[in-house]
C-alpha cells in the first residue's frame, strides 16, 4: 500500500469577482494559488497561516466543497477533482471535515443523534439499530454521554459542541479528517482537551489529519509536519522540529518570534512585520512577502523564488533561505 | 454573593428526553393569554360550524312567511321556536344561517390559505435554493402577479367566471370535496370552488417570497456545508435542514392569510362578485344588511359580529403563535 494518503498538485482556486451590467468578470481573488503537499497515512500535516491566506480554502477545495480552478488532488491513489458521481460519494465516506464554529455547523432543528448518524443515513450503512449503536459509541468515544444522543445542540457548550462535531466525522470511521481550525472558536482550557482527544483518537483509529489553524502553538502541539501559508502559497513546508528549530522562511521566522512565551524574565528578539497582507486580488511581484520583508533585495521584487528542498524535508520558497536559517542560529 | 442558579432543573434530570421543539413552541404560546382564549373561541366556531346541520333550528332556506326582520330572541308564532338572531328578508332564521354561513367562509378561508401558502413554500423554496434561471423565473412570476391589482383583477375574473363556470376546468374532486364540507349541492359548490382557485392563485405570492428569503439565509449556513461534505443530495438537504430550519416564520403568515381570504370573501361577496345567495356567506348576508340597516339597525351585527370575532381571534393567534416562535423573546 502506498504510503501517501493525500496528495495536492498545483491546487488553484480563483474566485472570479463580478461587476458591470454584464456581470464579467473584473478580477479574480486568488485565495489558493498554486499549493503542493503530500500527507503521509497516520501523520498530521499543520497548515498555518495568517486570516485570508487560503487554508481554509485549500481545505474546502481539497474536499470538493469548492470547485478547484485547477491542480490535482490524489486521495488514496484516486483522482478527487475528476472523480465521477459515485466515486465521489464513496470518497465523501473516506474524507471528513471538523468546522471551525461549532455553533453554526450542527443543524439546530436535529437532535444530537440524528445529527450524528446522519453520514451512516446518507451512505445506507447498517439498520436502525446498529446505526444507534454506532452513534452511542462515538458517544462515547469524545467523552459524552449517550443519553446526549436525544438532545439538541443549543443545551450544549461549545467545546461539548465541537466534540459532536468530531463524533460526527469519526461515526464514518474515515481516513482523513480536514480539521478547520477546529479549536480556535473555544476558550483555552477547552482547547487543549479537544486537542488531546483528536490526538487520542488518532491513535487508537490510525487517522490521518490536515490541520489548518492560525495559531502557531496548536500547530505546533498537534503537528508532525507543518506547512505555513501566505497570500495563497505555501512558502515553507517541514518536520515541526526542524521548522521550529530552523525556518528557512523570514515569514515563518517572524510568526515564530510572535508565539507568546510564559516567562516574564525572558527577553527576545521580536520581529515586528510591517503593514497589512497584501490583497490577493492582485498579489505583488517577485516574491509575495517581499513588501513586508526585512530582507528583501532587488531580485525579491522580481523574481518569484521557487518552493524547493533545501534541506532533507524542508522545502521553502526564499532567495535567502540559507541565510534565515543561520541567523536563528 | 450572587446566589447561583441551578443550571439543570430536578424534571430535566429526571427523563433524559428533552423537551422537544413543538413542546418548547405550545408551552411558549400557552403564556399568550390573548391567543389561548382566541384559540378556543375559533374552536368553538368551527364545531358550531361543522354541526350546523345539527345545531341549526330550521332548514338552512326555510322561510317563514310575513316573519320579515323579526328580532332576535323572539318565539315563532306558528312553531313555538326561538329566533335566537331574528329572520332576514324573506324570514330566513338567522341563526341557522350564521351557522351554515360560517361553513362556507371558513372553508373558503382554511383552504384558500393552505393552497396558496403550500404552492408559496414549494415555489419559494425552489427559487431560494437552485437560484439561477429557476429563481429568475418563479421571482419575476410571482412579482407579475403581486403588480395585479388584486381587487380588481378579482371582481373582473369572478364576474367572468361566475357567469360562465366552463372558462375555468376545475377538477370534479375538487368540487366534490368541497361539496362535501360545506354540505352545499354540487353547483353551488362549484362556483365555491372556482373562488377558492382564483384566491389562492392571487395570494401564493407573500409566502413565496417570504419562504425564499428564509432559504437564501438557510442554505448559506455552515450546517449545510457539513451535510453537503458527508454526501447529502439536493432533496435530502432541502427536506431534513432547510425546510424545518426556513418555515417558522410561515406559521404566521399562514394564519394572517386566512384572515386575510376571510375578510376578502366577505368583501367580494359584500359586492355581488362573491358567493350568491341562497348558498349563505357572512358576506353575501352583509349586502342584505346594508340596505336595510337603518330600519333595522340590528341587522349588520348578525353577519358582521361572527366575522369580526373570527378575523380578531385567528391575528391573536398569529400573534401569540409568532412569539411563542421567536427565540429571542423571554416569555
Amino acid at each position: 500500500m502506498n504510503d501517501t494518503l493525500l496528495e495536492v498538485n498545483d491546487l488553484v482556486k480563483h474566485f472570479p469577482i463580478k461587476g458591470g451590467i454584464l456581470r464579467r468578470t473584473q478580477a479574480l481573488v486568488r485565495a489558493v494559488d498554486g499549493v503542493s503537499f503530500s500527507v503521509r497515512r497516520g501523520e498530521t500535516l499543520g497548515l498555518v497561516g495568517e486570516s485570508g491566506c487560503g487554508k481554509t480554502t485549500a481545505g474546502r477545495t481539497i474536499l470538493r466543497l469548492e470547485t478547484a480552478t485547477a491542480g490535482e488532488v490524489l486521495f488514496d491513489g484516486t483522482d478527487v477533482m475528476s472523480a465521477s458521481r459515485k466515486k465521489m460519494q464513496a470518497l465523501r465516506r473516506d474524507m471528513q471535515i471538523i468546522f471551525q464554529d461549532p455553533y453554526a455547523s450542527l443543524d439546530p432543528r436535529l437532535t444530537v443523534g440524528e445529527s450524528i448518524a446522519e453520514g451512516l443515513v446518507i451512505h445506507h450503512l447498517g439498520n436502525t439499530q446498529e446505526r444507534r449503536e454506532r452513534v452511542r459509541e462515538a458517544l462515547i468515544r469524545v467523552g459524552m454521554h449517550p443519553s446526549h444522543m436525544q438532545r439538541f445542540p443549543h443545551e450544549f457548550s461549545g467545546g461539548q459542541r465541537q466534540r459532536i462535531g468530531i463524533a460526527r466525522a469519526l461515526v464514518m470511521e474515515p481516513k482523513l479528517i480536514v480539521c478547520d481550525e477546529p479549536v480556535s472558536a473555544l476558550d483555552v482550557s477547552v482547547q487543549s482537551q479537544v486537542l488531546n482527544l483528536l490526538r487520542n483518537l488518532q491513535q487508537e483509529f490510525g487517522l490521518t489529519y490536515l490541520f489548518i489553524a492560525h495559531d502557531l502553538s496548536v500547530v505546533e502541539h498537534i503537528s508532525d509536519r507543518v506547512g505555513v501559508m501566505y497570500l495563497g502559497k505555501i512558502v515553507e513546508l517541514a518536520d515541526r522540529l526542524e521548522l521550529f528549530r530552523r525556518p528557512m522562511h523570514p515569514y515563518t521566522k517572524a510568526l515564530i518570534s510572535a508565539i507568546p512565551v510564559p516567562d516574564p524574565l525572558k527577553r527576545r528578539e521580536r520581529i515586528i512585520l510591517k503593514g497589512d497582507v497584501p490583497s490577493p486580488i492582485n498579489p505583488p511581484a517577485g516574491c509575495r512577502f517581499h513588501p513586508r520583508c526585512w530582507m528583501a533585495r532587488d531580485i525579491c521584487r522580481t523574481v518569484e523564488p521557487a518552493f524547493e528542498k533545501k534541506a532533507s524535508g524542508h522545502w521553502s520558497a526564499c532567495h535567502f533561505a540559507d541565510e534565515v536559517s543561520e541567523r536563528a542560529a | 454573593m450572587a446566589t447561583t442558579t441551578p443550571v439543570v432543573t430536578v424534571d430535566e434530570l429526571r427523563s433524559p428526553r428533552a423537551e422537544g421543539q413543538w413542546a418548547i413552541i405550545f408551552r411558549r404560546f400557552r403564556r399568550h393569554r390573548l391567543a389561548m382564549i382566541s384559540l378556543a373561541v375559533l374552536l368553538i366556531v368551527f364545531i358550531a360550524s361543522v354541526l350546523a346541520p345539527w345545531i341549526a333550528p330550521f332548514p338552512r332556506d326555510q322561510r317563514q312567511l310575513g316573519q320579515t326582520f323579526v328580532r332576535p330572541m323572539t318565539t315563532n308564532a306558528q312553531t313555538g321556536q326561538l329566533h335566537l338572531m331574528g329572520t332576514d328578508q324573506l324570514g330566513r332564521d338567522y341563526f341557522t344561517r350564521v351557522l351554515y354561513a360560517g361553513r362556507v367562509s371558513l372553508t373558503v378561508a382554511v383552504t384558500t390559505a393552505t393552497i396558496a401558502v403550500a404552492l408559496g413554500i414549494i415555489l419559494g423554496l425552489l427559487a431560494g435554493y437552485f437560484g439561477g434561471w429557476v429563481d429568475i423565473i418563479i421571482t419575476r412570476t410571482l412579482e407579475f402577479i403581486s403588480t395585479f391589482p388584486t381587487f380588481v383583477v378579482l371582481l373582473i375574473l369572478s364576474a367572468i367566471l361566475i357567469q360562465n363556470e366552463a372558462l375555468l376546468p376545475i377538477p370534479d374532486v375538487a368540487v366534490r370535496g368541497v361539496a362535501s364540507i360545506t354540505a352545499l349541492p354540487e353547483r353551488e359548490a362549484r362556483k365555491v370552488t372556482l373562488l377558492v382557485f382564483v384566491l389562492a392563485f392571487l395570494n401564493w405570492t407573500p409566502t413565496a417570497r417570504l419562504m425564499r428569503g428564509m432559504v437564501l439565509s438557510v442554505r448559506e449556513q455552515l450546517y449545510i456545508e457539513s451535510s453537503r461534505a458527508l454526501g447529502a443530495s439536493s432533496l435530502r438537504i432541502i427536506f431534513k435542514h432547510v425546510f424545518p430550519n426556513a418555515y417558522p416564520p410561515i406559521i404566521v403568515d399562514y394564519t394572517l392569510l386566512i384572515n386575510t381570504v376571510l375578510v376578502l370573501e366577505s368583501a367580494l361577496s359584500f359586492l355581488g362578485f362573491g358567493i350568491q345567495d341562497p348558498t349563505p356567506t357572512w358576506g353575501n348576508m352583509l349586502t342584505v344588511a346594508h340596505s336595510n340597516m337603518f330600519n333595522h339597525p340590528w341587522v349588520p351585527l348578525v353577519p358582521g359580529l361572527p366575522l369580526l370575532i373570527c378575523s380578531l381571534a385567528i391575528n391573536f393567534v398569529g400573534d401569540g403563535m409568532r412569539d411563542a416562535l421567536d427565540p429571542r423573546l423571554k416569555l
